[in-house]
């Protein structure tokens, strides 16, 4: 849970307050568990929803616009992560601007659609599919040096 | 072609944090420990606080609104007075109606009572029913009591007194009395002959 929460925020004392105020989180909703999904993605999904808070009480989707310079850019040269650490891939994410940042790990990592993403941040849907796009063409540009 | 490379690029993402896994340091299970034995929130079993203080709470509700409505009751009556009578104007128009209400109708009613029996009063000593018979009678008496031979003697002495009967009919309590038939006794009815001549 502790890479969930890195995903999110800039360093590892960050991550680790969220995940701190996750877990006692969990420990007090423990038993409003229904298993109608795994214990695992339970937590997950509470830890995602703890670093969206700590994210929207600093009010950083407040400054987020679309971005329409990398809304139709196609990437021809699709470099391969396969080969990367996830602590690299860590650190890459982490250096995204934090609205960017935050629509990408939602929508490319754990699988939301962008009218959902809308809803959470309390942003358009153009707005997530531009911000996506950008950080989107942040990555392909770290990932091309490497 | 775009979806694929698109979605190969979304599930490389997915795929390099499936089996990511970090161990956070001790102090962070220290700090959750400490958060969980000294946890404020409501959600700690303080239930049967809250389950007791409910009927507090509606009692409380219950005797606040009882309260509001005496007083939106008195509150309606003052904003009545003062909407129909203006300050100013206030003692004037409620000695207006006052002797409209009292005075008028008690006059009325005094014109009718007080003056009808005057007049009966006055009327009713002087009535006297003077009948037919009753005037002979006294006529008859005093003829006796002046000269007794002529006792036998009709005297035609029905009186009349024309400044007493007017105002008697002009009231409402007289009634102008019947002339009483005289009954005839049976054997007047039957004639005796004679041969001389009849008598009757």
């Amino acid at each position: 849970m502790l890479v969930v929460c890195l995903r999110y925020v800039q360093n590892q004392a960050e991550a680790e307050d969220i995940l701190q105020e996750g877990f006692i989180k969990v420990f007090q909703n423990l038993d409003k568990f229904r298993a109608e999904s795994t214990l695992g993605s339970w937590i997950k999904r509470i830890m995602i929803n703890t670093a969206i808070n700590q994210i929207r009480s600093q009010k950083h989707f407040q400054e987020m616009d679309d971005v329409q310079e990398y809304k139709n850019q196609v990437f021809d040269n699709q470099s391969s992560i396969e080969a990367i650490h996830f602590q690299e891939l860590i650190e890459m994410i982490q250096e995204l601007p934090k609205g960017c940042r935050t629509v990408f790990n939602l929508f490319a990592v754990e699988g939301f659609k962008h009218h959902e993403i809308a809803q959470m941040l309390n942003i358009t849907k153009g707005t997530s599919k531009s911000q996506y796009s950008r950080a989107k063409a942040i990555l392909q540009g770290m990932l091309s040096v490497k | 072609m775009e979806n694929t490379t698109n979605n190969s690029f979304e599930e490389q993402w997915q795929k390099a944090f499936d089996d990511a896994t970090l161990p956070p340091s001790e102090a962070v299970w220290e700090r959750i420990e400490l958060d969980l034995d000294n946890n404020i929130s409501p959600k700690s079993g303080n239930s049967t606080y809250y389950i007791g203080a409910i009927p507090a709470l509606i009692l409380g509700v219950s005797l606040w609104f009882f309260m509001n409505k005496k007083d939106a009751i008195k509150q309606v009556q003052v904003i009545e007075n003062k909407a129909v009578i203006p300050a100013g104007k206030r003692q004037k128009s409620a000695f207006t109606t006052e002797e409209k209400l009292i005075i008028k109708p008690k006059e009325n009613i005094q014109i009718q009572e007080v003056f009808i029996p005057q007049k009966e009063k006055i009327i009713e000593p002087e009535i006297v029913v003077v009948e037919p018979e009753n005037e002979v009678r006294i006529s008859n008496d005093s003829v006796e009591f002046i000269n007794p031979i002529l006792v036998t003697k009709k005297v035609n002495s029905e009186l009349t007194n024309p400044n007493i009967t007017i105002p008697f009919k002009q009231t409402p309590y007289y009634k102008i009395p019947k002339p009483v038939s005289k009954k005839k006794s049976v054997w007047d009815r039957f004639r005796i002959s004679g041969g001389v001549g009849v008598f009757q």
